[in-house]
């Protein structure tokens, strides 16, 4: 029968780079802290190369060209991200890879070893008020997933 | 840390691992467990309301009580209401300061899984309390839950 074995490892914030991706850091850190866990903070970057050419087609080297820029600039702001809120917890490294974000959320908690992912109902894309990504993930991960409320106000807490 | 942990549940087996996994949770984290159970809208007088109720009460707590007995677990609070699941149980996170609310998925019949499978396939009411629940919801997936998941 499954348990909580009150121990949690490893925790994966998967994180867009979004206000919503970020307003569930007191949880990413509340969790680490209680059980000093490694923080993972993934950022998924669309493979644009991977897109139906409906408008055209377009040139791979260019669209690669893209991908490097926004890999490049996705480490920055998670360098910056870590520095300022993970600076406490106990470890915490950062990824980014190339990918369809759920399907890579879920490839990484397998690889890792992952005990609990913490993430945003929602993300970057779209105005749904539940991202597919988040739907998705709760729905085909092995471990619990803990999604916050976004842009709920907290200010009672 | 999660010092009150609300748990919803429709008294089914699946609903049965969700509680273990909560209760460890909260024998861990020394909280508060409210253990929720939604009757739905009854349309019935008030006497026949508050026997239901009181008989649901009981079933949660023949449910429930003996394990969290066995475990040593005694802060615990059980409540059973009528009326739309989602918005008694949003109503009783706010009221309560809940900081958890710990869910699966779905709890009535095995869902789908797969990674290419349509996102919109978690339940409706995991779905509606993600959505307006004043904290953080913890999901535990299908894959967690033994018979819940289809391939």
């Amino acid at each position: 029968m499954f348990q909580f074995s009150g121990k949690l490892k490893r925790l994966l914030w998967p994180n867009d780079l979004s206000k919503c991706s970020e307003s569930v850091l007191p949880f990413v850190i509340s969790v680490a802290k209680k059980y000093d866990a490694e923080v993972h903070v993934l950022y998924v970057a669309e493979d644009l190369t991977q897109h139906e050419p409906w408008y055209g087609d377009f040139d791979p080297g260019h669209a690669r060209h893209i991908m490097e820029w926004e890999k490049k600039k996705a480490q920055e702001r998670l360098q910056q991200l870590c520095r300022k809120y993970l600076a406490d917890c106990a470890a915490y490294a950062k990824h980014v890879v190339v990918g369809n974000p759920a399907r890579e959320i879920l490839k990484f908690i397998n690889d890792h070893d992952i005990d609990i992912v913490v993430m945003c109902r929602k993300g970057a894309g779209g105005d749904f008020k539940m991202g597919s990504v988040a739907q998705r993930v709760a729905l085909n991960a092995p471990v619990p997933v803990m999604l916050g409320p976004g842009d709920s106000d907290m200010s009672w807490r | 840390m999660y010092k009150k942990i609300l748990f919803g549940t429709c008294l089914t087996d699946y609903c049965m691992h969700v509680f273990n996994f909560t209760l460890n949770l909260a024998k861990s984290s020394n909280a508060k467990l409210w253990i929720y159970h939604g009757l739905g809208r009854l349309r019935l007088g008030p006497e026949e309301t508050a026997a239901k109720i009181k008989a649901a009460e009981e079933q949660v707590a023949a449910a429930y009580v003996p394990k969290m007995k066995a475990s040593g677990f005694s802060d615990f609070m059980i409540n059973v209401s009528d009326g739309d699941v989602v918005p008694e149980m949003v109503k009783l996170a706010r009221n309560a300061r809940i900081d958890l609310l710990v869910m699966g998925t779905s709890t009535h019949t095995p869902v789908s899984v797969s990674e290419g499978a349509p996102a919109n396939t978690l339940g409706l009411t995991a779905t509606q309390l993600i959505l307006s629940a004043p904290c953080p919801v913890l999901v535990i997936p299908p894959a967690l839950i033994p018979g819940l998941a289809t391939r």
